[in-house]
């Protein structure tokens, strides 16, 4: 078996330069291809809450993370969901990291609010049901948010979910649970038509 | 096996509020060599950091156990080192970083000046880049320079150019 961006030479009589030439091409076209969609991947992780900025530096690192670590991708997989567990990985770092500012430093770092609504550069949430949901799932901590966007946005059932992290499938239960739970709570008691609130729980 | 109904107005309430969100910002893919070219600047600088920080570090310790041997620890012999130099290497070691970066940034306008399209692609992509600081600010000057040298060479809105239309040829 021939592996993705492991191409012999010997295989078709080509030098090493050109090998490492079709290389690059094929990963520049993969990436082309991957970009948007891992855009959108680490703008849902986020809570919608990523500057121009933020987006560039997360999705450079998981492209640059996925080139160094080309070899470590087995054919077993495909590229397109190798490198989406690259990003659910590199943005959870980022998320992860932000939140340790917010918690050393949060007086002097603009609220969730503002990060959702992405303040500084970027347009205005809109008002309604989804802005709501959209600010409150900014205001998440990032293992909770994560959990939710996996399974309910990205599609992905509960088994694949707690692979992608590394979790039991009971434990990712538990925590979708809980994450379900805190969206309730931070969307708070005025939300009438709260989406996380379980059917029976409805007037 | 169907989701619950909670569950399946949970999927729909955000599905409708990832509809409704803003486009993922940030620019389109770079090349690869503009990549790697960002890692390695990257790399260079957190070195830079790190050097710094044990500077940092090295200064407090030694201050300490000038202030209160008793209190740091048993009494060994500190070699008598002046932390300047060690302060030294780390600022030395940021600004290699530094020429280092604006190096590879001029490298680039010189070869976009001389017509490399991909050069010319790498520079925007930099100068769009707002995580690497002062090669960004560069990037930018460079890529007005470049513009400014390309109006010079072809100027528009007919500064300098005769407007009549080229003869579309011989009449019959």
């Amino acid at each position: 078996m021939i592996r993705p961006f492991i191409l012999h030479a010997a295989s078709g009589g080509s030098s090493r330069a050109e090998v490492r030439a079709e290389e690059r091409q094929l990963f520049e076209r993969r990436m082309g291809a991957e970009w948007a969609r891992i855009a959108r991947l680490a703008h849902r992780l986020s809570g919608w809450s990523l500057g121009p900025a933020d987006a560039d530096d997360i999705v450079q690192d998981v492209f640059l993370a996925a080139w160094q670590r080309r070899a470590d991708h087995r054919g077993d997989a495909s590229w397109s969901t190798w490198v989406h567990a690259i990003a659910v990985r590199t943005v959870g770092r980022a998320m992860r990291s932000r939140e340790r500012r917010r918690r050393w430093f949060g007086r002097l770092l603009p609220g969730p609010e503002l990060e959702a609504a992405g303040a500084a550069d970027g347009p205005a949430p809109g008002d309604g049901a989804g802005a709501a949901l959209r600010l409150a799932m900014g205001r998440l901590r990032h293992a909770d948010r994560e959990v939710l966007v996996l399974h309910y946005l990205e599609g992905a059932g509960t088994d694949e979910v707690a692979e992608r992290l590394e979790l039991t499938p009971e434990a990712l239960r538990a925590r979708l649970s809980r994450a379900r739970r805190r969206l309730r709570e931070v969307m708070g008691p005025e939300a009438a038509h709260d989406p996380a609130r379980p059917a029976e729980d409805l007037p | 096996m169907s989701a619950p109904p909670d569950d399946r107005r949970l999927a729909s309430a955000l599905d409708d509020a990832d509809r409704g969100a803003p486009a993922p910002p940030g620019s389109g893919p770079p090349s690869l060599a503009a990549l790697e070219r960002r890692g390695r600047l990257r790399q260079v600088r957190r070195g830079g950091g790190v050097i710094a920080i044990a500077a940092t570090g090295l200064l407090w310790a030694v201050h300490l156990r000038s202030a209160a041997p008793e209190a740091v620890g048993p009494r060994v012999t500190v070699p008598t080192v002046s932390v300047s130099p060690v302060l030294a290497l780390a600022s030395r070691v940021q600004e290699r970083a530094a020429e280092g970066a604006a190096r590879e940034v001029r490298d680039l306008y010189v070869r976009a000046a001389g017509g490399s399209r991909a050069a010319r692609g790498d520079l925007e992509w930099l100068a769009s880049a707002y995580t690497v600081g002062d090669e960004a600010a560069l990037a930018r000057a460079l890529l007005a320079r470049l513009d400014a040298r390309e109006a010079d060479a072809h100027p528009r809105d007919g500064a300098g150019v005769d407007p009549t239309p080229e003869p579309m040829g011989r009449p019959r």
